[in-house]
C-alpha cells in the first residue's frame, strides 16, 4: 500500500469541491495510491482569513466522513489569527469532527513564542502537525521555517508529533537538526527529484522516521514517487517508508485516550 | 502502469559535483543505472565543465573516456571564452558527437543574435543540435556562496528565433516556461527532466503537444526513476507516451 503524506487540493475559492476530490482520487488511483492526507492549496493572498478557515474546515471535515480511511484531512492553521478562534476549530472538526491534523506553512516560524499556546494544545490532545520547512538559498518567505526552527520547536513540545516537510527542501544539513528530536519525522515530498538526499535521510534517522510525500496539486506524484524505488532499501523499509510510517503518524488522540 | 522499454535520455552528466556526492555519476554506474531503467541511449556531458574555467579539458577527458556507443558524448561549449571553436573543432572531428551544450548563467554571457551567428553557422554545416542548459539546480538549494541564477527563457526565445533553421534542445525547462518556450519557435525541443505538474505528460498534451517534447533524465544530478515514472504511469496511449521517450528524438537525429 501506498500513503502519500504531503498532498494538497484546491479547497478555498473552489466552487466544485467534489470534482477537485474526484480528480484528486483519480490521480492517486493512476499512481496506485491508496491513502492519502488532503490539505487545502495556500491561498494567493499566502494568509487565510477566518472566513477561508472557517470553510476550508467545514470542507475538509465532510472529505474525512466521506472519505473515511482513505483520505486524511489536515486543518490548515494560520497561526497569526487569535488562538481563541483556532482553538474553536480544533475542538469542533479534529477532536470531535473527522479532520485528523493539523498543516503549518509560512504564517510564524517555528520558533514565535505566538505559536506557543497553539503547539501546546496539539500537544496535549496528540493532534499530529505537517510543518512546512525548507532551507532556502534565495526566495525565502519572510517568517519562513527552516529545520533549525523545527527543531527549537520540538524540544519546547517534545510530545508533539512534527512531521517536517520537504526532504529535498531540508537537504543534508536539516536531516542533521532534527537527528536527535524523536518526535520529528520528515516527508520526502517536494523539490525536483534530486539523487542523495533520501539515502542520506535513511542512513542517519533511520526508515522508521522517513515518510512518502509527493506535494501533489504543485508536483506530479509519479515523479515524487519515483524517490522512493531509486534506492537500495529492504523490501520491510521500503514498505514503512511508503505506508506503515504515515499510518503511525496520521492518528490523533490515541495517547490522551489511552491516559484516560 | 506502462513498463516502456525504450527510451533515449538527451541529457545525462558525468563527473564530480562539489556540492553534495553523486552516486551514480562515473560512467559505468550510469551507464548501468540507466540501462536498468530501459534507456538504450544516452547524451552525456562533463561536469566539471560547469565550474572547470575552461571547459575544454572536461570535454577532451569526456571524448576519451567513452567506448562504446550507449553514450554520445556532448561537449559543454563556453562561448565566453576564445578558445571556443576549437571546442566545437573537437566536436565536429569526432563523429560520434550529436550535440553541443551551451550553459550560460554558469558561464556568465548572455545568449544573443550576435553570440550565437558564428557558433549556428558552424552546427547548421556539420548538422549540430544545440542544447542549452537553463538551470542545473533549483536557485532555492544552492550553495550559499554560489547563487547562479536561472537563464531567462524570454531572452532565450529572442536569440533562437534568428536561426529557424538550426535544431535547439533546452534542457530543464519548467512547467510555467513551457508556453514561452513552444508558443512561438518550430525548431526548439524542450526536455522533461524539471516539467513538473500532475500528469506530466497528459498535462503538456493537452496544453500544447507532445511534438517537441524529448525524454531527459539530468541523471546524476536526478534520480532517473522520477522522469521514467512520468512516462510509465501517464493515462495517455502508448503511442503517445513512446513519441517523448524516444520517437520525436529519433526524428530529430534522423533529420540531420
Amino acid at each position: 500500500m501506498i500513503f502519500d503524506s504531503h498532498l494538497h487540493v484546491t479547497l478555498v475559492g473552489e466552487k466544485n469541491t467534489e470534482g477537485a476530490v474526484q480528480k484528486l482520487l483519480d490521480s492517486m488511483k493512476l499512481v496506485g495510491v491508496e491513502r492519502s492526507c488532503v490539505m487545502p492549496e495556500p491561498v494567493s493572498s499566502l494568509y487565510f482569513s477566518k472566513d477561508d478557515m472557517t470553510g476550508q474546515a467545514a470542507i475538509l471535515d465532510d472529505i474525512g466522513q466521506k472519505h473515511k480511511d482513505i483520505l486524511y484531512p489536515l486543518l490548515w492553521i494560520n497561526p497569526t489569527l487569535p488562538f481563541d478562534f483556532t482553538k474553536e476549530l480544533i475542538d469542533r472538526y479534529i477532536i470531535n469532527g473527522n479532520i485528523i491534523g493539523v498543516k503549518l506553512w509560512i504564517e510564524i516560524n517555528a520558533r514565535n513564542k505566538r505559536l506557543e499556546p497553539l503547539a501546546e494544545y496539539l500537544e496535549k490532545h496528540d493532534i499530529p502537525v505537517l510543518f512546512h520547512s525548507w532551507y532556502k538559498t534565495v526566495s525565502k518567505y519572510g517568517a519562513e521555517s527552516d529545520p533549525s526552527d523545527i527543531a527549537v520547536l520540538s524540544r519546547k513540545f517534545p510530545k508533539l508529533r512534527i512531521l517536517m516537510a520537504h526532504l529535498t527542501g531540508c537537504r543534508l544539513r536539516g536531516v542533521q537538526d532534527i537527528k536527535d528530536c524523536p518526535n520529528v519525522w520528515i516527508d520526502t515530498s517536494g523539490g525536483q527529484p534530486e539523487d542523495g538526499y533520501l539515502e542520506y535521510a535513511i542512513a542517519e534517522l533511520g526508515p522508521n522516521r522517513v515518510l512518502f510525500g509527493s506535494d501533489y496539486g504543485g508536483r506530479d506524484i509519479a515523479t515524487q514517487l519515483g524517490r522512493i524505488f531509486s534506492v537500495d532499501m529492504s523490501d520491510e523499509d521500503r514498505e514503512k517508508i511508503l505506508s506503515l510510517n504515515a499510518l503511525e503518524f496520521y492518528r490523533k488522540g490515541e495517547r490522551v485516550n489511552r491516559h484516560v | 502502469m506502462y513498463n516502456i522499454n525504450k527510451i533515449i535520455d538527451f541529457s545525462t552528466w558525468t563527473g564530480n559535483w562539489p556540492f553534495i556526492h553523486l552516486k551514480n555519476s562515473g560512467l559505468d554506474d550510469l551507464k548501468k543505472k540507466l540501462k536498468s531503467q530501459n534507456v538504450i541511449k544516452a547524451f552525456v556531458s562533463p561536469i566539471e565543465s560547469i565550474l572547470e574555467r575552461d571547459p575544454m579539458r572536461a570535454d577532451k577527458q569526456l571524448l576519451q573516456d567513452i567506448k562504446d556507443d550507449f553514450f554520445s558524448p556532448v561537449p559543454v561549449v563556453d562561448l565566453s571564452y576564445a578558445n571556443w571553436e576549437k571546442v566545437v573543432e573537437l566536436a565536429i572531428q569526432d563523429k560520434r558527437v550529436k550535440m553541443i551544450k551551451l550553459i550560460p548563467n554558469y558561464h556568465i554571457y548572455e545568449l544573443s543574435e550576435e553570440k550565437l551567428e558564428k557558433l549556428v553557422n558552424l552546427t547548421m554545416y556539420n548538422k549540430l543540435i544545440i542544447a542549452i542548459q537553463m538551470r542545473i539546480e533549483d536557485t532555492r538549494g544552492q550553495y550559499p556562496l554560489m547563487k547562479i541564477p536561472d537563464v531567462d527563457m524570454l531572452s532565450t526565445i529572442r536569440a533562437l528565433s534568428n536561426f529557424p533553421q538550426q535544431a535547439f534542445i533546452l534542457n530543464n525547462v519548467y512547467w510555467g516556461e513551457v508556453a514561452p518556450a513552444l508558443h512561438s519557435t518550430s525548431n526548439v525541443y524542450i526536455d522533461i527532466s524539471s516539467v513538473e505538474c500532475p500528469n506530466v505528460l497528459h498535462t503538456i498534451r493537452d496544453a500544447y503537444s507532445l511534438d517537441k517534447i524529448l525524454f531527459s533524465s539530468h541523471s546524476a544530478f536526478y534520480y532517473p526513476e522520477g522522469n521514467v515514472f512520468k512516462l510509465n504511469y501517464s493515462d495517455l496511449d502508448v503511442s503517445e507516451i513512446e513519441k517523448v521517450a524516444y520517437r520525436n528524438g529519433e526524428i530529430l537525429l534522423n533529420s540531420l
